[in-house]
């Protein structure tokens, strides 16, 4: 059987525990090892991380990276998940179930600048390289053998490794022979891991997975699938397409072919980003406008730092508001030119906001922008003589702030907003 | 009702009525044209979308007076398929519910909606016409068309041309997106009307009108709708009901420097440039000069577009202007030289020919 060593790339002897080259465990065997080429890659509690990498007495203590009282939890490292603690989960229970977790807010900033120099990496060994979110990316490196001088699978430790020691966090690899199960395979060696599915195994390994395994099958959807008789994929197998489709219409032909393991999507670098966007929870329901604003000025810096570091512009900004009942509003306007400019951002979030700030109290407030394109300029206003200066002071703020530090200068309003209980 | 129409008669009325035709919408009678035959000599056709109205007179031999509506997509096209001179008999039948059309040998029914459900849009209640030149409107109307902002992208109250009628004796027609303003005075006699704002979708509508009109065309206007005549058709739009921004305000009354250069020259230069950049980035950036300017076309990877005319300024200054704006306003300006008139690369620039210093641009620049 192929095998190779993660660590030094020597080749793994059948049988052996440890490379023979470097006394390394972590030997990789696997009869399709060097035919493989669609690959997943998903960074490990990539901002927890990143934390860690910055402050090393964070080490072996639990870091949950996420915003207060009320916010969810953004990442967190692999000790705080030994308490239960996942992404997405509600601060207050990650703090119940782990009260002595470090806390850290996000640096988004940071954060889209390491994965930027992560995704380039990516790029150096195929072009093929479709972002599926910052930290995680499907690669196809089919005829990439003789570019590279070894196989897809190689190619991939060889990047596991580069990126471990030059960005200092860890990614797990999954490689298979298309996305879907690309994507299912980067999940079962988490963290630093690298696990395949091959072709003859693909029946086998799907056939107990409960139909919700397959993404795009909610808890709805597999509710009624369950009712319907099907539990596990190889249920659906049986079933055949024919049925499926009759019973369920284009989502149950997609589900019977994923269940045989066959998924036909082609990884495409030019699937483009439809939005970027950035919210927050309050500790405390807002009804009053000017609290809003505050709330939102930080959102629209941390927005327009995101597009600054992709070179992007949006031509829509989205406001987003969630009433203390759960209820989500949202409310867009296109502008005449793109712009990825914190103050133009805010203004027209601020008029967005004037419009609804007429009483409901509100738990959540989000800006966004969406039609994007590459930033070409600051376009000036003939109707606003300041936009083009306070163009110029945001960007000349901004060098202030890359040369010395994220908070060198910073708004009044922000300092107020932060002087508030 | 009952007529006979001839078939390039009814194409050319069907032409002008489809521009206010949708062809999908969730009212079926706005997909029909209404067909009025109340005189023994002429039929009258109309197409309305509720906020726009075309209608338009052709000579008919009228049998049986009445109205009908039929689908207007498919009488249309059913003018179009028949040869020219062909005789078309349009007769309402089965009780009203439906239209038979024959010509030659052909035979088609459609049926038909019931003509007192027609949504009608009332003309300019007692306002007096303005009487003016078709070509030299539709020349101006062209002229600040591309400035002002696309309809249905927001900004309702920019998504107009505007029609100012504030100075004696000129129709001022004005438009802008924030980021260009265009201007075109055309001298008028007779009393004007109070000023309005046109959406562009109708003044798009309204430039086709009067490029196949003749001599004069008339327009009449009571601040709620606009109605435009011309021999034998009218034009009939809602207006959009806001005030129009202060745009006298942002046109600066002086500039400090003035860049003398060939229109043409620059044109071609501003194109050439653009090779290198990007669809979507549009910025090219000038470096004027004494005695010259350089165009430069930035685009993506460091590509860029450099190209260089000779011209007369009084100043220097390094600035960019979105490219797109620059070439079209160059296009849309007339005369052999175009003088940019500007006081800093921070605020807005003023672009016209100095023998017609009525047609002007104002060019907001880009941020490098």
């Amino acid at each position: 059987m192929d095998g190779f060593c993660r660590h030094c790339f020597a080749d793994a002897p059948d049988g052996a525990a440890r490379c023979p080259a470097c006394g390394s465990p972590r030997l990789i065997r696997h009869s399709e090892l060097h035919t493989l080429s669609i690959a997943h890659i998903d960074c490990d509690a990539f901002y927890a991380s990143i934390e860690k990498r910055d402050n090393p007495e964070l080490e072996g203590k639990p870091v949950i990276v996420g915003g207060g009282r009320r916010g969810v939890v953004s990442a967190a490292c692999y000790v705080a998940r030994t308490y239960g603690i996942h992404s997405a989960m509600p601060m207050f229970k990650a703090l119940k179930a782990c009260p002595h977790a470090i806390v850290i807010r996000p640096e988004g900033r940071k954060y889209s600048t390491e994965g930027k120099r992560i995704r380039e990496m990516m790029q150096d060994v195929t072009p093929l390289v479709q972002p599926v979110s910052i930290d995680e990316a499907f690669l196809d490196l089919t005829g990439t053998h003789r570019l590279h001088g070894g196989s897809p699978a190689l190619t991939l430790a060889r990047l596991q490794k580069r990126i471990h020691q030059e960005v200092g966090v860890t990614v797990s690899i999954g490689l298979s022979h298309n996305k879907f199960l690309a994507k299912t395979a980067s999940d079962l060696d988490k963290p630093h891991g690298f696990a395949i599915i091959g072709k003859a195994e693909t029946l086998d390994f799907l056939a107990d997975k409960p139909v919700g395994f397959v993404f795009g099958v909610g808890p709805s959807f597999a509710k009624k699938l369950e009712r319907d008789g099907y539990r596990t994929l190889a249920d659906i197998r049986r079933a055949g397409d024919k049925e499926l489709a009759a019973r369920y219409g284009e989502s149950g032909l997609r589900l019977a072919r994923l269940s045989r393991g066959e998924d036909t999507r082609a990884v495409n670098p030019e699937r483009e980003r439809k939005g970027v966007s950035s919210e927050t929870t309050f500790n405390e329901d807002l009804s009053d406008l000017a609290a809003l604003e505050d709330r939102l000025w930080p959102l629209c810096v941390k927005l327009a730092d995101r597009a600054k570091v992709d070179n992007i512009a949006g031509q829509v900004v989205t406001l987003k508001l969630k009433r203390a009942d759960h209820r989500i509003i949202t409310r867009r306007r296109t502008l005449t030119a793109p712009t990825q400019l914190a103050d133009a951002l805010f203004r027209v979030g601020r008029e967005l906001l004037k419009g609804e700030a007429t009483g409901p109290r509100y738990r959540l407030i989000g800006i966004g922008i969406s039609e994007l394109g590459l930033s070409t300029g600051d376009a000036g206003d003939l109707f606003d003589d300041g936009a083009l200066k306070r163009a110029a002071a945001e960007r000349a703020s901004d060098a202030a702030r890359l040369k010395f530090g994220g908070d060198a200068v910073v708004k009044g309003r922000v300092l107020r907003s932060q002087n508030k209980p | 009702m009952k007529i006979t129409i001839e078939r390039d008669a009814l194409l050319a009325a069907m032409n002008h009525v489809a521009t206010a035709v949708q062809k999908r919408t969730t009212i079926p009678m706005l997909e029909n044209v209404l067909l009025k035959a109340e005189t023994n000599d002429c039929v009258e056709l109309s197409g309305t979308d509720l906020d726009m109205e075309a209608s338009a007179l052709a000579q008919a031999a009228v049998e049986q007076s009445g109205q009908a509506t039929v689908s207007a997509d498919r009488l249309r096209n059913i003018a179009r398929s028949l040869p020219p001179g062909a005789n078309v008999q349009i007769e309402l039948a089965d009780n009203g519910n439906a239209v038979h059309i024959k010509s030659g040998r052909s035979r088609f029914q459609s049926p038909s909606l019931d003509p007192r459900d027609w949504p009608l849009l009332k003309g300019p209640e007692e306002a007096e016409p303005l009487r003016i030149d078709a070509k030299a409107l539709a020349a101006a109307l062209e002229g600040v068309r591309f400035t002002a902002m696309p309809h249905g992208k927001g900004s309702d109250n920019l998504a107009v041309v505007y029609f100012d009628f504030e100075k004696t004796g000129l129709l001022r027609l004005v438009a802008t997106n924030r980021h260009i303003l265009g201007h075109v005075a055309l001298t008028i006699e007779g009393a004007p009307p109070a000023s309005f704002s046109l959406h562009t979708n109708h003044a798009a509508a309204l430039s086709g009108f009067l490029k196949s009109a003749e001599g004069e065309v008339t327009l009449a206007s009571d601040g709620r709708v606009m109605r435009a005549t011309r021999k034998g058709a009218t034009l009939t739009t809602k207006l959009y009901d806001g005030p129009y921004v202060d745009w006298e305000r942002i046109v600066p009354r002086e500039t400090q420097e003035t860049t003398a250069f060939d229109r043409e020259g620059l044109r071609i230069a501003v194109q050439r440039a653009a090779i290198m950049v990007d669809e979507q980035s549009n910025l090219t950036k000038l470096d004027v000069g004494k005695d010259s300017v350089t165009i430069i076309g930035q685009g993506e990877f460091g590509a860029s577009g450099h190209d260089e005319i000779a011209v007369e300024s009084t100043g220097e200054m390094s600035v960019g202007y979105n490219g797109r704006y620059l070439s079209e306003i160059l296009s849309a300006l007339s005369g052999a030289r175009t003088d940019l008139k500007w006081s800093s690369p921070t605020s807005g620039s003023l672009l016209c020919c100095p023998d017609a210093p009525d047609h002007f641009y104002l060019l907001m620049p880009v941020r490098i």
